[in-house]
């Protein structure tokens, strides 16, 4: 595994980073099972790379580089924001209001074909805290064996598909009549996977439910309090954290809490039917919970749910659409992507 | 097969039926030939005869507010197929 990051970039985050160099070596060596190493883009390393600027394309060129010294690298793990190891700002194949897609998968990709992943790529945003950092790398999953499913009114045929991988459907629930006025921090307690198929804004940190022209608050992020689990979410800009803090998007709401072990979501408008069977977002994120109960990592499951996300829909199509494209690129990883949501598989992650 | 008036009208009627918050919502039209993807068909190891297509897209389009007075887009695409069959019905999230 690469753990990367820029030591500058980083240290404007959140100040000292000590705390949380002293962490990963923690982690580093806590991992028996495969290799894992830091490196700074912006710091001269033991492999003699020429330094690379706080831009995306120069930071993967980077990633690339090392890989020519020290052999393939199977998982990368980005630490920090936008601030500190850029998003790729994608040409945005949909004709929607999003001018670019904010997207680690060229991170993921050895070749210019982003859309389809060859490693394991996540990242553990900064939260401009130093705390929030360090608490990613040492979340351990307890086992619950329940989970929590929250859609949006319209889409329940529709989540119900995604939910049933993970969850009896008959529990999940649906807003409305679900409200954030309503909303039980305790639902979101010991459970394994939380699951979201609501509505979403760049420009504000809550949730939202729909029945047919009603758009009732669903969840914001005072309704979290020691949530656990994986999450993933469906919601138009889940997982947009450009310019935001802890307390002012669901994403870093959920990744604050001590046992929440991960969160997957789209940086951009997400796509998804309104009934099964299951497409675009709702098909990712229900082949990832599926590979999360298998037993592997976060990190493989999202990479596999994008590699059979493609599969099925060029055999349905026989081609990847503009939509396609983008679920593809807009959904991303945040937390450990070593960590697993279920025992059972336990092939290891390689350095190389 | 070219898109025609007849076609467009009964997608509209579809869609005000099935998605009444799109009713009376004029589609924006557009359409795409997408060649073979040669490159993805090799980078997942598979062997799908290759073949140009041609897609059409309406899209519907509209701003809502939320209970918070946030907005919302709202977007709804309909892809057809060649033969003017609708290959899939997706909402944004």
């Amino acid at each position: 595994m690469l753990i990367l990051s820029g030591k500058k970039a980083l240290q404007k985050q959140i100040g000292d980073i000590r705390p949380l160099e002293k962490s990963i070596n923690e982690y580093i060596k806590s991992k028996n099972e495969f290799q894992a190493l830091l490196c700074y883009y912006d710091m001269p390393g033991k492999y003699r790379l020429k330094r690379a600027k706080k831009q995306a394309e120069a930071i993967r060129d980077y990633v690339l580089q090392i890989e020519r010294k020290i052999g393939e690298i199977d998982f990368l793990l980005l630490l920090g924001g936008d601030e500190v190891v850029p998003f790729f700002r994608l040409p945005n194949p949909c004709d929607d209001a999003d001018e670019w897609v904010l997207s680690d998968s060229p991170y993921a990709s050895r070749d210019e074909n982003y859309t389809i992943p060859e490693r394991v790529c996540a990242r553990i945003p900064d939260g401009r805290s130093v705390s929030f950092m360090t608490r990613q790398l040492g979340k351990e999953k307890a086992s619950y064996a329940k989970s929590f499913g929250l859609s949006a009114h319209v889409w329940l045929r529709a989540s119900t598909e995604v939910y049933r991988a993970v969850g009896n459907p008959e529990d999940l629930k649906t807003s409305p009549p679900i409200t954030s006025d309503e909303f039980k921090p305790g639902w979101l307690q010991h459970k394994d996977f939380l699951y979201f198929n609501v509505h979403g804004s760049r420009n504000s940190s809550s949730w939202y439910g729909q029945r047919e022209n009603e758009y009732p608050v669903a969840i914001q992020p005072a309704n979290i309090n020691e949530a656990t689990g994986v999450v993933a979410s469906e919601a138009c800009y889940g997982a947009y954290i450009v310019d935001k803090t802890i307390d002012d998007a669901m994403s870093l709401t959920m990744l604050e809490q001590k046992e929440i072990i991960g969160f997957c979501g789209s940086t951009t408008i997400a796509y998804g039917p309104v009934q099964p069977p299951a497409g675009e977002a709702d098909l990712l994120v229900k082949y990832f919970f599926e590979y999360v109960q298998q037993g592997l990592t976060l990190g493989e499951s999202l990479r596999n749910a994008k590699l059979d996300f493609a599969r099925k829909a060029l055999r349905r199509h026989g081609f990847l659409d503009d939509d396609d494209q983008k679920t593809l690129l807009q959904f991303v990883l945040y937390g450990d992507p070593a960590i697993r949501g279920r025992e059972g598989n336990k092939r290891s992650p390689n350095a190389d | 097969m070219q898109i025609n008036r007849n076609r467009i009208e009964e997608i509209k009627k579809k869609i005000a039926r099935e998605y009444p918050e799109f009713k009376d919502i004029e589609p924006r039209i557009t359409e795409k030939d997408i060649g073979p993807q040669d490159e993805i068909f090799q980078k997942l190891d598979m062997g799908v005869p290759k073949q140009l297509r041609h897609i059409y897209r309406l899209k519907f389009t509209k701003v809502v507010e939320a209970k918070d007075s946030v907005s919302l887009d709202r977007i709804l695409m309909v892809t057809l197929d060649e033969n003017l069959e609708i290959i899939k019905i997706i909402e944004s999230r």
